[in-house]
């Protein structure tokens, strides 16, 4: 870890101009540090100003808002999981949260940190190897390396690094959106078009410009909600990054057609994966396993798989499964 | 000499108390006045040679003291790697010179005030290399291939009967290949070492498992008198034979501290610990089982792959393990050693015996199904009361009541042996498998003093070390029984150069060893007391020592009257008694001085102490028996396995501590499961070194991994083996119990998983049949 200056914002403006004034060309906001620390103490990371987030007020919250379920970034994983508005509301945010890393770290990470986690790749966290991630155009060790924990969807020549949050998987089913903050001011963004796939840029993850920062997390509340699921398959029980997971959403007319239905998948792509084809095939069908199963094969048409990691396309459909499932049974 | 009521209770721990309170201190919770810190800087090529070292901008970072390299380092005699007669866990001493012999190394290490400007500056220390070839994997072509039974020839090719010619006769044969990956030590406690100079003299902190080992290998490369070295390691997280030996971070730490003049704590980081000490070497097994029709095992063929490195031949003994294990008539088992480029590989607990059962007992499961017989069953068969190898008969082999047993309380005649015919509820897959696993009847020396004081109290500095497994609880309890006391009322120092010898404790010997040193200073203390006796005219000493016993705070007769010890003391004006006591190894006397390096083992006796491992008994051979029995569950759609159960009967003779005892079978268990379904080093053979250095990426269970585990002891005496009627535990719980996992895997799936540890993956296509 290099030495750095670190500063606690007292409130979003303060955090906006310091960033915004600081001499250093790439300061860093810090909420729980869980992500940013590790990556500092490991050297990927060298920020010569860290600009700590949390005391800034009105920013831990969760709260209902015109059928939005509204939750300020700096809210705690656990307590997003843990609050009544989401277990009963939505399943599938608070089931994302709490099957991710472990209770001493979602005591300590917050919401917004917590979107912007970055990938775990081995050769990313590791200085000495090459990762065009990490340095641009030094190229990729990953690629004809160890690479079971890869992504197999919107990977690129330059990086095949996993987004390997869960939460994010269950904001890209729902359409979530983002309320961000910076020099310009204040604006909103969906999650769709936060995450961007590696490409040419692979060092470029998110569209947020350079200041901005997150304030809230916005979740319409669609019928789907209620009756939704997360399902994360890991090689440990708990405390490990998943190698599929799947978020679901689901909601039955009274003939038991698909009137809405959801699905992201989880851990599989460069960044969370909306299966919006599969969903299109499914809406208004009556669901079963072999429909589910076809309506999921276009989804990895595109997909570009190694020798250790091609066993996750299809651990990624029983995954889908096993969420609908689950989500069958909250139908009722 | 007493009646044993403290030994085999289930008294709390001795140190429970302490330990939830934080009480202990370990390796890196030590503190020295000015103390400053020492952190390494690791190569970060596979092998080659340093061509520039640039280390001014580290030296420029504020509160550094030193930058130590090869250019700068004091020259040292060489350190000579523990089976080759030193104490060190590697010949390799980095920063001797610019060799870089595998990734990870260090090769410089910065000295500061504090850690973080230690760790700061650490960072910008930069290197080039010139690369040459490096090979890390069993497989590469690179790794230079070794007889072991030319190149170590305490380790001969292990033949019996008529070896594996009758192979070809055999109506059935299994014949199959199993892997087991390298494993990397991942206790909590990184290890750490505090090293101080005073005057010449030499004061070592550190976590270690042999703190005499380090002393003497210490002296040896400073070229100091061993009586200036004193190592102290009163606790360490997590031993399981990782600190069996000197490793160079503790030499680097001294050699540090003397260059700043000041206290050093060198605490090597996670990812350096993958590549500085012992790991479990990955290894290969062919094995081929040839049988009747009716499954009587007519011979076994084992051949061995060892990963070692290139600088040390570290032996494996597997075949030696496997030719004992049955009833089997025709035997012949060889091992390969691999050199490759990675620090020599070492001891992790069964560190012969868990690969090796793990290949015989998968081999047996596929017998069993071929032949259509109980696999509990083809085990029971081939139990054998006489040691194939030697000839000799076991002390003691409770093998089949640890079956039975096991097999009962299981439920093991409910098993439909049809392959994926048992369902949960859920639909899932349920798999019931069984495997068996030995570890041989070790012990080492051990010097003891005991000082029995007027206030009813004892205190014992004895050889050992406490990392967890108990000796201080066994300690007390048979100090307890000696004296007459509450083991509560019982001080124990154990893993201190300063009070008493310290060779490894290791190999599960720890306890064989230490009692009989015990007991020897309590006899001569009771003689002591009755000396005192007699000259005061009490009654007791009219009775013959022999038949007198401490018990009660008193010197007891035969008729259970007798002065109490206090009175006896005041009245020699004393406030204490004390007495050595020693223990070797029988075979093993401290006459012998350590050269027979054909003799196998004999470097691991080779110590400062004189210990020499054995024991060796003319008329008999002794070993620790378990049978495990796992349920595992596999999801129908998901095919993630899941340990659900799990069951163990030990035959480790007279159980001591049931208290710790089965602490340490629960923890041989949960390692069995991390084993069969988790850990495993992974490596990139273009960079070599090893890649999940971290605590994220080398998998452990976590505790929803671990369902309710059952243990149970035979907890039948062996005379032969100790006077106190043990045999050893630690290691032998670990043994087999993977194997038991991967049988079970099979029987719920059908997928036979050769390769450890089993992934999802493995499981993901559907199985052949
Ligand atoms: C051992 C381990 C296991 C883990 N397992 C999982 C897992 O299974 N699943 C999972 O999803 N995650 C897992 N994580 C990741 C963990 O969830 C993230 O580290 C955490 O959520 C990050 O939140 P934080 O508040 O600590 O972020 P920080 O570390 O403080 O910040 C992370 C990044 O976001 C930026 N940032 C912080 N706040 C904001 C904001 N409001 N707006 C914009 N930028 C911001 C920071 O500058 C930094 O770049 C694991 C982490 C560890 C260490
Ligand atoms: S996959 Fe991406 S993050 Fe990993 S080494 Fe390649 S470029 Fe770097």
């Amino acid at each position: 870890m290099r030495a750095f200056t670190y500063t606690r914002a007292r409130s979003t403006a303060e955090a906006v101009s310091t960033f915004a004034t600081s001499p250093d060309d790439q300061p860093h906001y810090l909420s729980g540090g869980t992500t940013l620390v590790d990556l500092m103490k490991l050297d990927v990371e060298a920020p010569g100003l860290v600009i700590d987030l949390t005391d800034v007020p009105d920013l831990d919250f969760v709260r209902e808002e015109q059928g939005d379920l509204v939750i300020g970034a700096l809210t705690r994983m656990n307590d997003v999981a843990n609050h009544s508005l989401v277990s009963t509301n939505c399943p599938v945010l608070a089931e994302s949260l709490l099957s991710a890393a472990s209770q001493q770290l979602r005591n300590m990470a917050r919401i917004g940190g917590n979107l912007l986690q970055r990938t775990r790749c081995g050769y990313f966290r590791s200085v000495e190897f090459s990762c065009n991630k990490r340095q641009p155009g030094s190229g990729c060790s990953a690629m004809e390396g160890v690479n079971r924990h890869h992504a197999v969807l919107g990977t690129s020549d330059r990086c095949i690094a996993v987004y390997p949050g869960d939460l994010a998987v269950a904001l890209t089913a729902f359409d979530a959106s983002l309320s961000v903050i910076g020099p310009d001011g204040t604006r909103s963004i969906s999650i769709h078009d936060l995450f961007v796939p590696p490409g040419d840029t692979p060092h470029r993850e998110t569209t947020l410009e350079p200041g901005e920062f997150i304030t809230a997390v916005r979740v319409p509340m669609t019928p789907a909600a209620q009756s939704s699921s997360y399902q994360k398959v890991s090689d440990r029980s708990s405390y490990s990054f998943a190698l599929a997971s799947a978020a679901v959403g689901l909601h039955l007319d009274a003939g038991g057609t698909a009137s809405e239905i959801r699905i992201a998948l989880g851990s599989l792509g460069t960044v969370p994966w909306r299966a919006r084809e599969a969903e299109q095939a499914l809406t208004g069908t009556q669901l079963d396993e072999a429909s589910i199963r076809r309506a999921l094969e276009p989804e990895f048409r595109s997909a570009r798989t190694t020798p250790q990691n091609h066993f996750r396309v299809r651990l990624a459909v029983e995954t889908v499964l096993e969420a609908v499932a689950t989500a069958q049974q909250r139908m009722g | 000499m007493n009646a044993m009521a403290w030994i085999g209770s289930d008294h709390v721990r001795h140190d429970g108390a302490d330990k939830v309170r934080g009480e202990p201190i370990y390796g890196a919770d030590r503190t020295a006045a000015a103390m400053a810190y020492a952190v390494p800087v690791s190569a970060t090529v596979g092998r080659g040679r340093i061509t520039t070292l640039e280390t001014a901008k580290a030296e420029r970072v504020r509160g550094v003291l030193a930058v130590l390299t090869h250019e700068n380092l004091d020259r040292l005699h060489p350190s000579e790697f523990s089976f080759g007669l030193g104490s060190a866990s590697e010949s390799f001493q980095p920063l001797r010179d610019n060799t870089v012999a595998y990734r990870g190394q260090p090769i410089a290490i910065v000295v500061a005030e504090t850690l973080e400007a230690a760790a700061e500056a650490a960072a910008l220390v930069t290197a080039r290399y010139d690369v040459e070839p490096f090979a890390v994997e069993l497989d590469d072509p690179g790794g230079e291939r070794v007889d072991q039974a030319e190149a170590v020839p305490a380790f001969p090719v292990v033949e019996i009967g008529e070896g594996d010619r009758p192979l070809d006769q055999a109506p059935v044969v299994v014949d199959a290949t199993y892997h087991s990956p390298a494993q990397h030590h991942n206790a909590l406690e990184l290890l750490s070492t505090l090293a101080e100079w005073h005057e010449g003299a030499l004061l070592i902190h550190e976590g270690t498992q042999a703190a005499g080992r380090v002393r003497h290998a210490l002296a040896k490369q400073f070229g100091i008198p061993m009586e200036l070295v004193q190592v102290v390691s009163p606790t360490l997280g997590g031993g399981f034979g990782q600190r069996t030996g000197q490793t160079y971070s503790t030499t680097l730490a001294a050699l540090a501290a003397r260059r700043v003049d000041r206290p050093v704590m060198l605490i090597v980081p996670r990812s350096a610990v993958f590549h500085s000490v012992h790991f479990r070497a990955a290894t290969r097994h062919r094995i081929r089982l040839g049988a009747r029709d009716d499954g009587t095992i007519t011979s076994l063929v084992h051949d061995a792959f060892a990963q070692t490195s290139r600088h040390d031949l570290m032996p494996f003994w597997g075949p030696q393990v496997s030719g004992s294990m049955y009833g089997i008539p025709n035997f012949r088992g060889t091992t390969t050693l691999v050199r490759l480029d990675t620090q020599t590989p070492g001891y992790m607990r069964a560190p012969m015996e868990m690969a090796t059962m793990f290949a015989l007992e998968s081999a047996l499961d596929e017998l069993a199904e071929r032949v259509g017989v109980d696999p509990v069953e083809l085990r029971r068969r081939h139990d054998t009361a006489t040691d194939p190898a030697t000839g000799k008969p076991f002390s003691s082999r409770r093998l089949k009541q640890c079956l039975d047993r096991g097999a009962e309380r299981f439920g093991w005649s409910d098993r439909d042996p049809a392959i994926g015919s048992m369902r949960g509820d859920d639909g899932s897959l349920i798999g019931w498998g069984v495997a068996t696993g030995c570890y041989p009847g070790l012990a080492s020396a051990a010097g003891a003093h005991v000082r029995l004081c007027d206030d009813g109290t004892a205190e014992v500095a004895i050889s050992g070390h406490e990392m967890g497994q108990g000796i201080r609880t066994v300690i007390a309890l048979a100090a307890a029984d000696s004296l007459g006391l509450s083991p509560n009322n019982i001080r124990v120092t154990v893993g201190d150069t300063r009070v008493a010898p310290q060779p490894e404790t290791g190999a599960s010997w720890g306890t064989a060893s230490a009692l009989p040193a015990i007991r020897e200073a309590a006899i001569r203390i009771r003689a002591h007391l009755h000396q005192i006796a007699a000259t005061h005219g009490e009654p007791v000493a009219n009775v013959d020592v022999s038949e007198c016993r401490l018990a009660e705070g008193r010197l007891l007769g035969p008729d259970n009257s007798g002065p109490p010890i206090t009175g006896l003391l005041m009245a020699a004006g004393v406030p204490s008694v004390e007495a050595p006591g020693q223990y070797f190894a029988p075979g093993r006397s401290p006459t012998e001085a350590p050269d027979s390096a054909t003799a196998p083992m004999s470097a691991v006796m080779a110590d400062v102490d004189n210990a020499r491992v054995g024991p060796v008994f003319p008329d008999f051979v002794t070993c620790s028996y378990v049978a495990h029995f796992v349920e595992v569950r596999v999801g129908p759609r998901i095919r993630r396995p899941r340990v659900t159960r799990m069951l163990s009967v030990i035959d480790c003779g007279r159980v001591i501590s049931r208290r710790t005892a089965t602490s340490q079978a629960l923890g041989g268990l949960v390692w069995g499961i991390s084993t069969a379904l988790r850990e495993e080093s992974t490596v990139d053979p273009r960079f070599g070194g090893f890649l999940n250095t971290n605590l994220c990426d080398y998998l452990v269970p976590v505790n929803a991994d671990v369902p309710t585990l059952d243990v149970d002891f035979i907890d039948e005496p062996d005379p032969s083996f100790s006077a106190f009627g043990l045999k050893n535990l630690g290691e032998v719980v670990h043994v087999g119990a993977a194997a038991a996992i991967t049988n079970a895997v099979y029987h719920a799936t059908g997928v036979r998983v050769r390769r450890l540890p089993v992934r999802i993956e493995d499981l993901m296509t559907e199985p052949a049949r």
